[in-house]
């Protein structure tokens, strides 16, 4: 079978969630989201987490960037980026987390953007207060570019106004002296128009000064991409970013996902509902059922041996143009209450292969086959 | 193999029905958990109804409690008068009452308990009260209606009707009725109910206009059900919230507007118990009886305070949002 | 449509009601009252029936066909002119400037309607404004602080402060304030704060020798400034603070529940929890894009503060003796003097609706959804 490529990146993971349990207190009960979530990422991989509606993967990347609502509790578990449980950490720390390693893009760009705002004044923000954190990166930037224009200089002149910025920004960084205000904006318009045109947005100019609302859905999109990246984060969690979005729109934003992926650093947790996203643009694949994490393998791997009995069902339920049968083949049962959920594997009222232990103890996650792991009794 | 699918689907079936009635009984829960949680939240509401459900009933019974013809008997030796142990106003020629009988608020410029005056007043202001505000409910009810169903030349119009009255400050308008009109209950009634009623013609045209494009009105409709019967057993029902809310906050709203157009000399006869006549029939002896003007006056903030707290809490009783 | 389009359009709809306004209590007035009434204000004493007949013929509301004045008087068939043309006559006077003599005895004697108003015009307007002022400056950080610090105590003693205001009547409190500031606090035998008038020397807090200032506007807290005179500027001041916080407390209930609860609206958007994912610092997501989105609906509710503003400031000068044309207004109707009236009537209107056209203008500024 074929190798995943991502075999051959593999070293530390840049986030892992270990035993992550979520609670949230409503009137109608405790609703147990997450109950217990093993998760690795590694640097510069597509994650998929895929799953029903209101299985947790949600939950799970709010709980990862700290943005659960006040009615969340973590009852255990730990999040850990570049050494450190996010969970931990003072409220400055996890802001500064957010700023720079962390980046979550939306489902739904007209809300999730704020109206009166411009697209460039929302991307450019997160500068503005931050510039003695990001001094280095908007110099960096400013000097790659100015060093690409030189090699391609409209005149004499305006070669010696380059040089000149080159040398000013070298100075500043070098003395570890201060962007003024002016300064940080004027870079971070630039920094911004570059990751506008990164996500492929035609005249990146025009559309620094525009409102959302003036924007196509599949446009607010790539704009919420480039919001994210231009940070330059470690991790980017991705919710259902497609699912509101036309099909044509969807293939467009999942090529450009792609296409990032091999040119920035960042590792991305994809979540979706949709196999077919899954399938086209992921390198692992994580499954979830009921707040838990029931297999992880390669997207190949997965695809052609599925373990779980969910995931089975999962499977066997995308209706097949070709087949022959005429009925749809669906999995049994209905997804759990969170409030009582199912003992043992929550899975066990539904799964067709159920035991008498899987009713009382829930399996730990094994690797039943290389790099393929799942949480069930059979194996 | 049949068999056993069929046993392992009927189990399946008994074990959704069980976390079905879990639910339900959960969802029960919740609804009872979520109203205890307003109520622990606000108790302020709880405190508001009370006065509201109390100053109805002491209006309606005020006859039963003093006797309804007090305000019209003088005792003059004991005019201005404060024998009320209770609270010490610390100002000069402040008179202590004579004779054993205890005023507990004090007595006016005639000798007449103010507490009786008080009791006496409550109702006129109550009633006038909810008779402006259900009158212009009813006339809201029926040009917003109109408005939202006919639309075009019609709607237009009425809108533009309400932007003018709109432009009236509520005082003003009033005073100017009275002048022309004359002082009595019925000009009172009708100078501020001329400046309340296009809120609500406003309200219900823009909640019917909203619940028209609802799904299940477009359903009822092609079910062939007549615009009428939609309209008044489903849509009306439906929009009536908002308004409800809006009635019970301008009880409030309206007994300030009437006490101030009485306060400021509007009333019809010079001995009437209205309370805010009874305050500015205290303003002469502002600093040798001042609770001629405190306790009526605290009574209007009470009654009106009770009814703000009901309206509130209906209102986040009812607010969808606020549901988890 | 472009804004200046949007604005035309609204004056032109201002000007429409405007005119309705001025119909509506036209016929109010002249509809119910008889025609003497109408012409009391232009007739000085000294006048003789056919020239009080003249009078009428010419402000068009005696036909020429009268026979007398004692005819028009009884409103004898074909001696009074049908009420639409009288309208007519009437605005064309009104645009003219020509509103006939006032008649108040104390204040309006010897002035003419249009000059009574507005010799009392600037004492109103510093109220109002200063009412209008405070109630802002209050309200919206009271606002704020009350959704984001939803449920606890600051939100809780704002609400109160908030729902006792709107639960007050406007002349109950003035008094309050008068009782417990001018009665209980007292400063060298008087009390600290003065009970009424535009001005006062004898005030605990008030300076005794202010000097004499040249009135411009006829508002002591601008003259007292364009003169340079502070003492004056701080008795002024000392004088506007009872009837100012009275004015306002009303109203500041009612904006701080609207700030507060569009705010908590704005907070529980999609946005915020982008804004707040990107690392944003917390005061930068509240003020930066919370605020900006919650205050349009508050802009919105403006027009209706001013206009609950201009009501209660006549009760407001009627307690404290505030020497504006809401008092004037009281006594136009205690006389009978129609013109005033009508003259107060069109002008409140005309600030509400100016005022209604200002504010949506700023809410298309501030959202530029609405612009396009």
């Amino acid at each position: 079978m074929l190798e995943s490529q991502t075999q051959l990146t593999k070293g530390d993971p840049s986030l892992e969630v270990k035993d992550l349990r979520v609670v949230f207190n409503t009137y109608a009960g405790v609703v147990k989201a997450l109950d217990g979530i093993n998760l690795k990422v590694y640097r510069g991989e597509v994650l998929g987490l895929v799953g029903e509606s209101g299985c947790g993967k949600s939950v799970t990347a709010l709980a990862i960037a700290g943005l659960l609502p006040e009615n969340a509790r973590v009852l255990a578990g730990e999040v850990i980026l570049n050494g450190k449980n996010l969970l931990k950490l003072s409220k400055k720390q996890i802001r500064m987390a957010r700023l720079s390693d962390i980046a979550l893009v939306f489902q739904d760009p007209m809300t999730y953007l704020n109206p009166v705002m411009t697209i460039g004044n929302q991307i450019t923000e997160v500068f503005a207060g931050n510039l003695k954190a990001f001094r280095d990166e908007l110099i960096d930037f400013r000097l790659g570019q100015i060093d690409t224009e030189l090699g391609n200089p409209t005149g004499e002149g305006q070669a010696t106004e380059l040089q000149a910025e080159k040398d000013k920004l070298r100075s500043i960084k070098s003395s570890d002296g201060k962007l003024s205000r002016r300064e940080g904006r004027r870079l971070a318009k630039l920094l911004a128009i570059d990751y506008l045109r990164l996500v492929r947005l035609p005249e990146a100019n025009r559309v620094f000064k525009m409102y959302p609302f003036e924007l196509s859905g599949g446009m607010r999109q790539r704009a919420m991409i480039a919001m994210a990246l231009v940070r330059r984060p470690k991790v980017l969690l991705a919710d259902e970013i497609t699912t509101a979005l036309d099909v044509t729109v969807q293939a467009q934003i999942l090529k450009l996902i792609k296409d990032l992926r091999d040119k920035i650093d960042s590792s991305i947790i994809l979540i979706t509902h949709d196999l077919g996203v899954v399938a086209e643009t992921c390198d692992r694949v994580a499954v979830m059922y009921a707040g838990n994490i029931v297999e992880v393998a390669d997207v190949y791997e997965m695809f052609q041996n599925p373990l779980h009995p969910y995931t089975k069902g999962l499977f066997a339920a995308v209706p097949k143009p070709d087949s022959s049968s005429t009925e749809l083949e669906s999995i049994k049962g209905s997804v759990p209450n969170l409030i009582f959920p199912p003992t043992g594997c929550r899975f066990h009222p539904r799964c067709p292969f159920v035991m008498d232990k899987c009713v009382t103890t829930k399996p730990p996650l094994i690797e039943a086959r290389p790099n393929h792991f799942v949480e069930c009794w059979l194996y | 193999m049949l068999e056993e699918r069929e046993k392992d689907s009927t189990k399946v079936d008994e074990e959704i029905r069980e976390s079905a009635r879990k639910a339900a009984r959960s969802g029960r829960v919740a609804e009872i958990r979520f109203a205890l949680h307003l109520a622990r939240k606000n108790p302020l509401v709880l405190i508001g109804s009370a006065i509201a459900v109390i100053s109805v009933f002491l209006a309606i019974f005020s006859g039963n409690v003093v006797n309804p013809n007090a305000w019209k008997f003088a005792n003059l030796s004991a005019k201005l008068c404060w024998n009320n142990p209770a609270i010490n106003w610390n100002l000069q020629n402040i008179a202590p009452c004579p004779g054993t009988v205890i005023h507990p608020l004090g007595t006016d410029l005639y000798g007449r308990d103010v507490l009786n005056m008080i009791v006496l007043g409550l109702p006129i202001d109550l009633e006038i009260s909810f008779s402006i505000v259900l009158s212009a409910f009813a006339i809201g009810i029926v040009l917003g209606s109109v408005a939202a169903y006919a639309g075009g030349v019609l709607d237009e119009a009425i809108l533009r009707i309400t932007d003018i009255f709109f432009a009236f400050p509520s005082l003003v308008l009033a005073i100017v009725l009275l002048t022309v009109l004359g002082r009595s209950l019925t000009n009172l009634t009708l100078s501020v109910l001329i400046v309340w009623w296009p809120l609500y013609v406003r309200l219900v045209r823009s909640q019917i206009l909203a619940e028209k494009e609802k799904p299940y009105a477009e359903a009822l409709r092609a079910t062939g059900a007549s615009r009428f019967r939609v309209l008044f057993l489903h849509i009306l029902p439906n929009s009536i919230y908002p308004v409800l809310v809006q009635i019970t906050l301008d009880i409030g709203g309206v007994i300030l507007v009437f006490s101030s157009l009485m306060f400021l000399g509007f009333a019809p006869s010079p001995l009437t118990p209205e309370l805010g006549k009874l305050v500015s029939d205290g303003i002469s002896f502002v600093s040798i009886a001042p609770w001629l003007i405190v306790f009526p006056g605290l009574t209007i903030v009470i009654v009106a305070l009770g009814f703000n707290l009901l309206g509130d809490g209906i209102r986040d009783i009812l607010d969808p949002r606020l549901r988890r | 449509m472009k804004l200046y389009e949007y604005v035309v359009r609204r004056l032109i709809l201002m000007v429409f009601v405007l005119l309705a306004v001025s119909v509506i209590v036209f016929y109010l007035t002249r509809g119910v009252l008889p025609p003497t009434f109408a012409l009391a204000p232009y007739i000085t004493p000294r006048m003789n029936d056919p020239t009080k007949l003249a009078l009428a013929v010419g402000l068009g509301v005696a036909t020429k066909s009268c026979p007398s004045w004692t005819a028009f008087g009884q409103q004898q068939v074909g001696c009074v002119v049908p009420l639409y043309q009288q309208y007519f006559s009437w605005l064309v006077n009104a645009l003219r400037g020509n509103w006939g003599f006032s008649l108040l005895p104390d204040i309006g004697s010897g002035q003419t309607t249009l000059g009574l108003f507005a010799s009392r015009f600037p004492a109103t307007a510093e109220l109002a404004i200063a009412g209008a002022i405070l109630t802002v400056v209050i309200a919206l950080p009271m606002g704020i602080i009350s959704a984001t610090r939803n449920n606890k105590l600051p939100d809780h003693v704002s609400r109160i402060v908030a729902l006792t205001g709107y639960s007050m009547p406007v002349f109950w409190l003035a008094f309050i304030l008068q009782i417990v500031f001018v009665l209980y606090v007292r400063v060298n035998n008087s009390g600290v704060l003065p009970s009424n008038g535009l001005i006062s020397t004898t005030c605990g807090l008030c300076f005794s020798n202010v000097g004499s200032i040249k009135a411009v506007t006829g508002a002591p807290i601008f003259d007292s400034i364009l003169a340079g005179n502070p003492a004056y500027f701080w008795d002024s001041l000392v004088a506007l603070a009872l009837p100012a916080i009275t004015l306002s407390f009303s109203t500041l209930g009612a904006l701080t529940r609207i700030v507060r609860s569009s705010m908590m609206d704005c907070l529980r958007q999609d946005y915020i929890l982008l804004a707040r994912s990107k690392g944003l610092v917390e005061r930068t997501v509240i003020y930066r894009h919370a605020l900006k989105n919650a205050l349009l609906p508050a802009i919105t509710i403006s027009g209706l503060i001013l206009a609950a503003l201009l009501g209660g400031v006549v009760v407001v000068e009627y307690v404290f003796s505030w020497p504006g044309i809401g008092i004037a207004a009281l006594s136009a109707s205690l006389y009978v003097d129609i013109n005033f009236l009508e003259l107060y009537t069109l002008i409140t209107a005309l600030i509400i609706v100016l005022s209604n056209l200002v504010v949506d203008v700023l809410y298309a500024v501030l959202d530029p959804r609405i612009r396009y």
